[in-house]
This record gives structure tokens, C-alpha cells and sequence, in this order.
């Protein structure tokens, strides 16, 4: 359905975005992971057409995206990261104005108007303005505007970011029954829970290169059976170095000034490890254990959590 | 989808209408304000009535001469003469009860026949700025016209004089000479005195044809106006940066395409433009009882188009220009004053040095003010304002076309 291929954008000499290819499937929830900065917005603005790449091709269902025009461009539906309504104008008089743009009118747009807020329980406080929603509410109808128009692939950026746990909760319930009526999403998120709930497919990206890409499964393959151990405290650094050579499997991740990264298989026990570290004249102040999971993906592949 | 989001702008305007109307009603009240300021007034020409007091020390005919020549027909229209007793000005000048005291001291009267140098005291009223100095202009006008008088007048004041000091009477035959001195004397100032060799005729303009306040509310009406538009499209254009920080315009660039939300956004404002333009004037002309025909009415509506476009064009230019919404809001009104300023729309362009009144022309606002004043107040035929028409359609094109091609690429970046 979507593919890009060798995707690049550079502003002046920042790299956004460096030769990336993916491709989403018809139906699927894709999640595109990273942390803030990592090239996710610039990825979706090319794909939306706002953002002119500076080389590489995207393609929906064969048509080129790049310079597609109109036409092209009203396939997709996005819902930006920010609440993107009128305050002022009710949760119909926005849909009213989103779904003329896409040329809907008359009955088809009234149907339409009445299924998404059906779909994001907004339907009993439709005729409220929207300036009286809470965040959660306003992030329901900020989705259904993006998805008036029925768009064949709807790219949601980060639609979770500063609501609630509840609120966010909703949202995701939402996002799945949407992807249950067939709506293509290209799912763009720095929570990997979210990820992890919600996404068959993903790609990992960090400084704009994807760093990992396929199913969960297959992401997880990455750090295997092995769990993350994360030590702060005081240490020697060339010890803390020389540590794997004495522990058969241990891995050094990444090493700072008081922090120190090891992957350990799920075979080995802890306390061995612990024991050994003690030995090494290490002071810990505090040592946290990582089951294998999309977060200890992206901390093995670059080092530093995702919300780093 | 132009017109789509057209009405958008409309509707929001319309759900939150209180800015809006405030914008229409900037123009009426300045226009208003300053007609009255401004504005011919019903009643005559007296502008004030100085309150004098006099204390006169002296009881001779030459104070009664001063403290009459205040009561005649045309010094009374001016000032209000009240005779105090010896030391009671003062105290009523302290309570602010007058604008000016007069003291005529002792020996006044004795001192103009014998020639000799003497004062008239004048005490100001310091909380008041004109009444006093008219007292004061006055007094130094009629102490002018006095020393005129005794210099005329020498001879029969001779005569007196010497009789005053020998404290004899006047025989006939010295009071018949001192007559036929007299006679002669105003016989020579006859041509000059009966009648006056200058006369000030003043008149004022007809007040039959048209309302002499309506004209003036008019003409003042026109300059604010076009000022006031001026700063209302600045206010309308701030909708460019508005539906960014909305987060409103990725989405509406991504169903439309730049160049047909630019568009619209200047659409918008220019319509916005001509609608506080009508409103104005379907407010001022009942307001200020501005005559008007169908046909000046039509004239307007015609000339509304070009100044709308020509107007939107310059402000736009400034907003395309601009990176963001304080750079937009920091130039653009100064260069509305500025033109405003030039243009004649705060001060009359008569008024001003020569050298700016040449520069005017740069003007899109002189060019506005100018056409708007020659159809409503001297209700010239369009054909008169052609030119003004073809240089405010020129800045049009002059400043759209750039401010789309420069909108377009600020955010297409």
C-alpha cells in the first residue's frame, strides 16, 4: 500500500531524515517509533506532501505521493500531534468544515458526521463548543477530523501525547476499532507500550535512520532472550569495561560517568551477576532489571532509552 | 473549496463578533470625535468672556474713559467688567472668581495730561491660559491707542492743562479756540476715522446648500477611515500566523494546497475590508446627515473595490514579509502611520511643509483619502478619480501578486 524507498530530507546540514524504506500493508497498524527529533515528523510531512523530499520515491497503492497533487494527498488523512480544531465552532461545525474541504456535503457528510462521533463518544456533547472539551475529547475529535473523508491511510502522529492515562486509554480503543473497519495506520509514537499494544508491524528510528524494522516478534529477536541490566552508582571504568571478560554472555551496552548498560541472557541469575559486581568494587545506588521488550530493543540498538 | 474557507473565516469572525464590531466602529467614533472638535460651531463668534475686575485708585475722566471703553457694544461681547473697591481684587482673584484684575492707580488721570510716564497694573489669573492674555492684548492695544489720542490731542490738552495747574477756569474765547482746535482735528482724521480707510469684512460660507457639519464630518470621516481599514486588515491578517499556532494549517494546506489557502486568506480579508467599509458608511451618513444620491452611492461602491484591493495588497505584502506574528505586528502599524501620516489622514496635507505634501503621493492612503473626499464632499463624477483608481489598482497588483508567490513559499518552508 504505502512504500517508501531511500526517503532523504535535509535542512541545511542536519540529515532528518537518512535514506529510510518501509512499506505498510493494506489494514495494518504500523507503528514508526522514536524518540523526539528522530525524523518521524519529517517522515510523515513528505508523506503528506507538505515537505519536499530531497530524494528517495513514496508511493500509495502505486501512485506517486511526490508532486501527486490533490488527488493523491486526499487518500490520506492525518491527525497531527497538536489539536487541530476551531475552538470557537462545535465538534459538527469542525467535521462540517474538515469534510466540505474533502468535497463531502449533503447527506453523505451529515451519515459520516454522525458514525465518527458515534465512534469517539463525542455524539451527546456534539452541539458544545469545543472550547468546553476536555484534552481526552478534543484528541477524539482532532482523530475524526483527520478521518472524515474516509482516507485510505490515516497517519496519526504522536495522537497520545499530554492526555491522561485514561484519556489515552480511550484513544488507543478507538484506534483499534478504527483499524477493525479497515483504515490503513501508519502509527507514529515515542511511548513503545503503545507500540507494544497496538502495532503488528514497526520500524525503529534514531537521528533519522531506521535502526530496526518487522514484526514485534521479530524486533525482539534483537535482544533475544536477554534482559537489560542497568547499574548507577560508583564505579572504575576500566573495570566496569573489562566485566563481560569474566561473565561468559554479558554484554557492555553503553557506559557513562555513573552509569553503566549490560545485556545478560534470561539464563543467568542475578545474583551471580550482582555478586560479581560487588567483587569489581562497584557501589551501587541502584540497579534495574529490564525484561526483553520494545524499550530494551531501542536501548540496546542506541544505548539510551526512548525518552532520553 | 476557496469559498469553504471563506465562510470558516466568516463563521469564526461571526461566533466571536465582538473584535469585529469593534472594528467598524473605530472609524465612526474617531469621525465622530473629531467632528465635533473640529466641526463649525452653532452658536456666534465669541469664543470666551474674559472676567476683568478694576480697581480703580485715580476716580479722574481717564479711568472712567478705560472702565467705559470695556462697557461699549463691542468690548462687552468679550469681557465681563466688574469695579472693585480699593484691595478686593486680589482676594477674588486668589478664589478664581475672575481672569484678570485691572489696577488704574492715583494720579492717572493727572499724569496722562501732564505727558508724564505712568503704569496701568494688570494681575493674570495663572490657572488660565487664554482669558488672560486676551485681557492683556487688550489693555496693550488701548494703552497704544491712548498715547495715539494725547499726542492728537496736544494742543486743547495744553490749554487745560494750564488751567488745572493755575486753577483758573477757561475764559470763552479759550473755550471756543480749543473747540475750533478740535473741529479741525477731526476734520483732518475724518477720511481716516468716518469711514475707516480699512475695513474687515467677514463672512461665512452659505449654510443653505449643504450642512456645513456634515461636510466637515465627511471630509474628517474619510481620512479615518481609510486609516482605520488600514488597521483593521492588519488585525485580519493575523490570521495567517493564527492558524498556525491553531495547529489548523498543516491540515487545511494538506486538503487544499497552499496556493488556494493563500488565496482564500486574502479573499477573505478583502471582503472582511469592503464589509467594514459599507458598515461605516451606513452608520456615518444617517449619523452625520450626509447627503447622498444612489449615484454617489454607487460611485463609492466602485471606488471601494480598487482602495479594498490596493489596501489589502500593501498590509498583506507587510504580513507576507514578516516571519512571525510580533515582526508582523511590529511593522505593519508603523507603517500604517506612516502612511497614514503622509497621506493626510491625521493631519490635513494643507497643513504641512511642502516637501511632504510631494510625497504624499507615495501614499496608497493619500490616494484613498483623496478620491473618497472628492466623491462624497465635492460629489465629483467617477471620472474625476481615475487616476486615483489606476494607481490604487496598480499598488494592487504591485503588492498581491508578491505577497501570494511570498505566503506560498513562507509556507510551503
Amino acid at each position: 500500500m504505502l512504500q517508501i524507498t531511500d526517503l532523504t530530507k535535509k535542512y541545511k546540514d542536519l540529515t532528518a531524515v537518512d535514506r529510510i524504506s518501509f512499506q505498510v500493508n493494506q489494514g495494518e497498524i504500523f507503528g514508526f517509533l522514536g524518540p523526539n527529533g528522530a525524523g518521524k515528523t519529517t517522515t510523515i510531512n513528505c508523506i503528506c506532501g507538505l515537505l519536499k523530499p530531497d530524494s528517495g520515491t513514496i508511493t500509495l497503492d502505486d501512485q506517486d505521493m511526490i508532486g501527486g497533487g490533490n488527488r493523491v494527498r486526499q487518500m490520506l488523512g492525518v491527525v497531527p500531534q497538536e489539536v487541530a480544531l476551531y475552538e470557537e465552532f462545535n465538534a459538527i461545525e469542525n467535521l462540517q468544515f474538515w469534510g466540505g474541504l474533502y468535497g463531502l456535503k449533503g447527506a453523505a457528510i451529515k451519515s459520516r458526521i454522525q458514525k465518527l462521533l458515534d465512534l469517539t463518544g463525542l455524539a451527546d456533547r456534539a452541539k458544545e463548543a469545543v472550547k468546553n472539551y476536555s484534552g481526552g475529547m478534543k484528541r477524539r475529535l482532532n482523530m475524526a477530523a483527520g478521518m472524515i473523508h474516509e482516507p485510505r491511510l490515516l497517519l496519526l502522529d504522536e495522537p497520545t501525547v499530554g492526555i491522561d492515562p485514561q484519556a489515552r486509554h480511550q484513544m488507543l480503543d478507538t484506534i483499534r476499532q478504527i483499524a477493525a473497519q479497515g483504515t490503513t495506520i501508519l502509527y507514529t509514537t515515542h511511548y513503545m507500550d503503545e507500540a507494544e499494544q497496538l502495532c503488528s508491524r514497526l520500524a525503529i528510528i534514531d537521528h533519522g535512520r531506521i535502526l530496526a524494522l518487522g514484526t514485534q516478534q521479530e524486533i525482539q529477536q534483537i535482544v533475544g532472550e536477554n534482559r537489560l541490566m542497568k547499574i548507577t552508582g560508583t564505579f572504575d571504568k576500566s573495570r566496569a569495561e573489562s566485566l563481560p571478560d569474566k561473565m561468559k554472555n554479558l554484554v557492555l551496552l553503553s557506559i557513562q560517568e555513573n552509569e553503566v548498560l549490560y545485556s545478560l541472557p534470561m539464563k543467568e541469575t542475578t545474583g551471580t551477576f550482582l555478586e560479581m559486581l560487588i567483587k569489581s568494587g562497584f557501589e551501587i545506588d541502584n540497579l534495574s532489571i529490564r525484561e526483553p521488550s520494545l524499550d530494551s530493543v531501542f536501548i540496546k540498538l542506541t544505548g539510551r532509552e526512548l525518552r532520553d | 473549496m476557496i469559498w469553504k474557507l471563506i465562510k470558516k473565516d466568516i463563521r469564526r469572525r461571526i461566533k466571536q463578533p465582538a473584535g469585529y464590531l469593534m472594528l467598524i466602529a473605530m472609524p465612526v467614533f474617531f469621525a465622530l470625535l473629531m467632528g465635533i472638535i473640529f466641526g463649525p460651531k452653532d452658536s456666534d463668534d465669541t469664543l470666551i468672556l474674559v472676567k476683568t475686575l478694576i480697581e480703580d485708585h485715580d476716580d479722574s475722566f481717564a479711568s472712567h474713559f478705560i472702565i467705559n471703553a470695556f462697557g461699549s457694544e463691542r468690548m462687552g461681547n468679550m469681557f465681563e467688567v466688574t469695579p472693585v473697591d480699593s484691595g478686593a481684587g486680589r482676594p477674588m482673584m486668589e478664589d478664581g472668581k475672575a481672569s484678570a484684575l485691572l489696577i488704574i492707580p492715583a494720579g492717572f488721570g493727572d499724569s496722562l495730561l501732564h505727558q508724564n510716564p505712568v503704569a496701568l497694573t494688570l494681575v493674570k489669573n495663572p490657572g488660565e491660559a487664554f482669558a488672560p492674555k486676551i485681557a492683556e492684548e487688550t489693555i496693550l492695544v488701548m494703552a497704544e491707542a491712548g498715547d495715539r489720542l494725547i499726542a492728537l490731542t496736544e494742543g486743547p490738552l495744553k490749554t487745560i492743562r494750564n488751567r488745572v495747574d493755575s486753577k483758573t477756569d477757561l475764559t470763552e474765547a479759550e473755550m471756543a479756540l480749543m473747540a475750533i482746535q478740535t473741529y479741525r482735528l477731526i476734520k483732518k482724521a475724518d477720511r481716516i476715522l468716518f469711514p475707516p480707510l480699512i475695513k474687515l469684512a467677514s463672512s461665512k460660507e452659505n449654510k443653505e446648500s449643504t450642512s456645513d457639519r456634515a461636510t466637515v464630518f465627511a471630509y474628517i470621516l474619510c481620512g479615518v477611515l481609510v486609516m482605520s481599514l488600514l488597521f483593521s486588515l492588519e488585525i485580519l491578517n493575523r490570521d495567517f500566523f493564527f492558524e498556525q499556532e491553531n495547529h489548523t494549517l498543516t491540515r487545511q494546506l494538506l486538503a487544499t494546497g497552499i496556493f488556494r489557502f493563500v488565496t482564500a486568506k486574502l479573499l477573505f480579508i478583502y471582503l472582511s475590508g469592503m464589509i467594514s467599509f459599507a458598515v461605516v458608511w451606513m452608520i456615518a451618513i444617517p449619523l452625520f446627515g450626509i447627503g447622498v444620491t444612489p449615484v454617489l452611492l454607487l460611485r463609492l461602491a466602485v471606488f471601494a473595490l480598487v482602495l479594498m484591493a490596493g489596501l489589502t495588497g500593501v498590509i498583506s505584502l507587510i504580513y507576507a514579509l514578516a516571519r512571525n506574528r510580533n515582526q508582523g505586528q511590529s511593522i505593519a502599524p508603523a507603517v500604517i502611520l506612516g502612511f497614514s501620516m503622509l497621506g493626510g489622514a491625521m493631519v490635513p496635507l494643507g497643513s504641512m511643509p511642502g516637501f511632504i505634501r510631494s510625497l504624499a503621493v507615495i501614499s496608497p492612503v493619500y490616494w484613498g483619502i483623496n478620491a473618497m473626499q472628492r466623491l462624497v464632499v465635492e460629489q465629483a463624477p467617477i471620472g474625476d478619480i481615475l487616476q486615483h483608481i489606476l494607481v490604487l489598482g496598480l499598488l494592487a497588483i504591485l503588492f498581491l501578486v508578491p505577497s501570494v508567490f511570498l505566503q506560498k513559499r513562507k509556507l510551503s518552508q
